[in-house]
């Protein structure tokens, strides 16, 4: 898909050059500019990535679950006791937390298949929050509120060699999210979304394919649980409640739903973002606010429909006729 | 024995306290399907306009209660119009709405009177004693205004025409459309009914205990708990639900951690949510 | 997924980053040579806030007083205090931001906070850069401030010398109190800092009977608790071991109110007369916390002046939290006996030295056997009780040394 070229000759090397100025920047960024301190949000924006994007893709199926920060959570906890109790090597205990979150995901997915909308979105959310009580109830296996400390770093301190890891890391996740959502099940998927009555009737098996999108959303997000507490070396249940959940519906929402970039975009700018809005102090909180309400009643369609909102009220307008609305869902 | 007797005590009144609490998200989402998720930051402003209408303005404060309840109630019917009714059913906007509304109040209070510990004065004094039972006057006065209010919801709700409209929406809004039912109108007086019932309990709670700008964060898990224990369409469920989960409060930390007891009650709401959805008492929704 | 989106998307993304490649390089220092810059992890946002914006301004006011006097004199040169603040949020992620925000961007090794369960989050960013680091409050969570962080100073206050004040005054002025019963919260303290509590307790010939009463961080509602407490009927007092003035005032409350009044200890600071604005006046016959009081004439001339300085600015009633100040006063004691400016060099200083100079007075530096590394400087305590309807202090306690 990225390889097909525009059909003008115009264009014929354009996107290619930008795609490819855009891989040699982020590539060499840690050699352009050496702070580690913009390596380590960089690094937070990738896992976020991976989870962002798996959300999104559990949503193709028309289920939006409100507990993805808790299966973080709970990839996370796995690999960091895995790994301080059984003295479990990174690359054994991300794949645990990713299958374990997997799992649990297709355990209680199982039965939440057939909840109603409001429901379902209610039920997630009382999960998530259940997951994060159940941490802080582990006394001291999970360290409970003082947090889990004492977890395997991958690299020590070395904020190059994460950042290769988790470029290379979110790359394959990427592809592999992208190739499930444009394979055979993800059309189906689509399907159920669409209209699960007729997609019955042509043989879909609605309640395996709804599952089956929860266990892979899961498994990623366990993934960069699992990373992220590699990277970090302690962890806190707060990290992982509705807050994080809610973090990631935003990633989603501003990025756009209905596209595979878009995730990665909103998470870009949203995690980026009060980073450099520290100079308000006392007054950040309000920034973030300031971006909900951006997200609800400015891009019913997200950031991704910007540029063909602006395109459409740029051509409107040359041809004289009242702006057209683009109709949010 | 005398812990048996504390317990019980224990169990009603903090049963009453959540019940007052929850009335007012009850009434938005039980009647009208909005999960009124600012619910805990409104509850909490509504207790700080109380202390302020009594510190600064030194009003009596059962008419600063009021006062509070008309304001934050105002503040309701704004919020029905301009954040939920544009996004009925829509449920991530709604929740990304109402996050952005508790984050703008808790950072407002937070700057203007976060550092300071205050609490209003307390609303009925002394402590009644009978036999084993010790109770203050103030708690009492908690559960009289919780069980009174509830008691004037289900009335509300079950014979006034307005209640009974709320009813016919919460049960097919398209249909209550077209029986002529101004539905826009009963939406604001339900958010304006839900609000005031948060802000009273804010003032209440504000005395019994005190007051903090996060305050409503912790109350918002167990307001949700109630609702949907509860059901959809039913207020008087409401009354079991906090029953029950004052019990659970009251009685489990006894035995196990604290972290516990609220994993276990979170885990009974997800339970039930799989096998009965619509609650002990609601009915099936069409959300 | 439409081309032209992707496209522009992309052309997006790139100016981001590319922005960030020219933004991302490291603040350059202050134009004037002669400031030293000391950064502040606390929550300016959050939850945690009530607590750390009073602290950050205490801290400022000593910086300020610091700096009128001079500022801090090292080899001849003198540096003027400039504290730089990093946002923590009240989230542990927030801590692992502003630790990589003032360690990396800011270039900055000498750090006061954070506080409590939060400081392991720091610690994992600042130990591998031998950032040298002063805890503002320990409730002695592992990895908080131990033997596993080395380059960690408890310098401004915790639960082990709040609990060996609370102790002493308890066996000095209450003689027929031979057995407690402990209530704390769950931060994940209890499992390390009862045992802690117990031995002190167990010096001052106190022994604790029944089990700890232990309560979520975030409870409302204490009844549960109180009537654990009353149920455990041994004990002729209550001590509870740290905790927020949030959970003291509807703890005494509830006790007094169901007809408990046995002596309650309060090892934490929290100021009587918040706990009387929440309990009661009624309630507060026998309880006392370890905590300031403006205008106490038996307070140190240091901490004095700040105080005032402080109430001057943000009124009579304003939290005085006051361990931030003390880092910041710790430090500066430590550099100017060091003569140096190099993290390592500070610690070793500290770590050769007895005493130390506090805001409260001298300290002991001490704490080996009892958490594993000689960082703990025993500032002197302040109780306080409610005397003639106001809060009074009921006198210092000078620590001496802790083992």
């Amino acid at each position: 898909m990225i390889k097909q070229l525009s059909i003008t000759d115009k264009r014929k090397w354009l996107k290619p050059s930008i795609l490819a100025g855009l891989v040699v920047i982020i590539a060499l960024l840690p050699v352009i500019q050496g702070s580690p301190y913009i390596l380590h949000i960089l690094i937070l924006t990738f896992i976020y990535i991976i989870a962002a994007v798996s959300l999104r893709t559990i949503t193709i199926s028309g289920q939006f679950p409100l507990a993805h920060g808790a299966f973080m959570g709970i990839g996370a906890y796995i690999a960091g006791m895995a790994s301080k109790w059984l003295g479990w090597p990174p690359w054994l205990t991300m794949p645990l937390g990713g299958l374990v979150a997997m799992g649990i995901g297709m355990l209680i997915g199982y039965p939440f298949a057939r909840l109603r909308a409001l429901y379902y979105a209610m039920g997630s959310l009382f999960f998530g929050i259940g997951v994060t009580y159940i941490i802080y109830a582990g006394g001291i296996w999970t360290g409970g509120y003082a947090g889990l400390i004492g977890i395997q770093s991958m690299f020590g301190s070395s904020k190059v060699a994460y950042y290769y890891f988790f470029l290379g890391l979110t790359v394959v996740c990427l592809l592999a999210l992208y190739r499930f959502e444009f394979s055979r099940i993800g059309i189906n998927l689509k399907a159920i979304a669409q209209s699960h009555l007729v997609a019955s009737s042509v043989g879909i098996n609605e309640g395996w394919y709804r599952i089956l999108v929860v266990g892979v959303g899961c498994f990623f997000a366990g993934l960069a649980g699992a990373g992220y507490a590699h990277y970090n070396t302690v962890l806190s249940p707060a990290s992982f409640g509705f807050m994080a959940t809610l973090w990631l519906v935003m990633y989603v929402l501003l990025g756009g739903i209905e596209s595979f970039a878009g995730p990665i975009i909103g998470t870009t700018i949203l995690v980026l973002l009060p980073e450099f809005a520290r100079d308000l102090k006392v007054y950040s909180p309000y920034l973030s606010a300031f971006l909900l309400l951006i997200v609800v009643f400015l891009m019913p369609q997200g950031l991704v429909s910007l540029p063909k909102m602006v395109m459409l009220w740029y051509s409107e307008r040359k041809k004289g006729k009242k702006v057209a609305h683009v109709s949010g869902n | 024995m005398e812990l048996i007797v504390a317990t019980v005590t224990n169990l009603l009144i903090l049963s009453s306290m959540y019940i007052l609490v929850a009335l007012g998200f009850a009434f938005l989402f039980n009647m009208l399907g909005i999960p009124n998720f600012a619910h805990g930051a409104i509850y909490m402003l509504g207790g700080y306009i109380g202390l302020a209408l009594i510190s600064a303005a030194g009003i009596n404060q059962w008419a600063a209660l009021i006062i509070a309840a008309v304001v934050m109630g105002a503040f309701g019917v704004f919020l029905e119009r301009f954040c939920f009714r544009p996004f009925v059913g829509d449920f991530n906007r709604i929740i990304m709405v109402c996050v952005a509304v508790i984050v703008i109040l808790q950072t407002s209070v937070n700057i203007i009177v976060g550092t300071q510990i205050v609490s209003l004065p307390p609303f009925a004094e002394g402590v009644l004693s009978i036999g084993l039972v010790s109770v203050s006057y103030e708690r009492i006065a908690t559960f009289a205004v919780g069980a009174f209010l509830l008691g004037m919801v289900i009335w509300f709700v079950n014979r006034t025409k307005w209640g009974q409209q709320m009813q016919a929406i919460s049960q097919d809004i398209e249909g209550a459309f077209l029986q002529g039912i101004k539905v826009h109108r009963i939406s604001a007086l339900a958010s304006f009914i839900g609000c005031a019932l948060a802000a009273i309990a804010g003032c209440m709670i504000g005395a019994y205990l005190s007051l903090g700008p996060f305050m409503g964060d912790f109350m918002l898990v167990k307001v949700l708990i109630l609702a949907i224990l509860s059901g959809v369409g039913s207020i008087s469920g409401i009354f079991i639900a906090g029953l029950v989960l004052g019990a659970l409060d009251s009685i489990l930390p006894l035995f196990i951690s604290g972290a516990a007891s609220d994993a276990v009650a979170v885990g009974i709401v997800v339970v039930l949510l799989l096998i009965r959805p619509q609650g002990f008492f609601g009915h099936e929704a069409e959300m | 997924m439409k081309r032209k989106s992707l496209l522009i998307c992309s052309i997006g993304l790139v100016i981001i980053l590319a922005a960030l490649s020219v933004i991302g390089c490291p603040a350059t220092p202050p134009a004037e040579a002669k400031t030293l810059r000391i950064g502040m992890i606390l929550g300016i946002t959050g939850f945690f806030s009530v607590r750390e914006v009073p602290d950050l301004n205490q801290a400022q006011a000593c910086a300020d007083m610091i700096n009128e006097q001079g500022g801090i004199t090292v080899n001849g040169e003198k540096y003027m205090v400039e504290l730089v603040v990093a946002d923590t949020k009240s989230t542990f992620d927030g801590v692992t931001a502003a630790a990589n925000k003032l360690v990396y961007d800011e270039g900055i090794d000498l750090i006061i906070g954070p506080t409590a369960f939060f400081a392991p989050a720091a610690a994992s960013v600042c130990d591998p850069e031998q950032v040298l680091r002063l805890n503002t409050w320990v409730v002695h969570t592992p990895g908080e401030m131990d033997a596993s962080t080395p380059y960690s100073f408890m310098a401004g206050n915790g639960s082990l010398l709040t609990t060996s004040a609370a102790a002493k005054y308890l066996s000095a002025n209450y003689p027929d109190v031979k057995t407690v019963s402990i209530v704390t919260p769950d931060d994940g303290a209890p499992p390390y800092v009862i045992p802690i509590a117990t031995e002190i307790l167990a010096a001052e010939g106190i022994s604790v009977v029944g089990d700890p009463v232990i309560y979520p961080n975030e409870t409302q509602d204490f009844s549960a608790f109180v009537a654990k407490l009353n149920a455990i009927e041994e004990a002729d007092a209550i001590f509870m071991q740290n905790g927020l003035v949030f959970h003291m005032g509807p703890l005494v409350k509830g006790l007094r109110e169901s007809g408990n009044n046995k002596p309650f200890a309060g090892s934490l600071p929290a100021r009587i007369s918040q706990v009387m604005t929440i309990a009661g006046a009624d309630a507060m016959k026998d309880v006392f916390s370890i905590a300031l009081t403006p205008g106490d004439p038996d307070m140190a001339p240091v901490a004095s002046e700040i105080i005032s300085r402080v109430t001057a600015e943000y009124g009579a009633d304003y939290q005085l939290e006051m361990t931030a100040p003390n880092c910041l006063w710790v430090l500066k004691e430590a550099i100017e006996a060091a003569q140096s400016l190099d993290p390592m060099t500070i610690k070793a200083q500290l770590e050769s030295m007895d005493e130390i100079e506090t805001i409260w007075g001298t300290a002991k530096i001490c704490g080996e056997q009892t958490l594993g590394i000689k960082h703990v400087v025993a500032s002197p305590q302040a109780v306080q009780i409610f005397k003639d309807g106001v809060e009074t202090s009921a006198g210092w306690i000078d620590l001496g040394f802790i083992p």
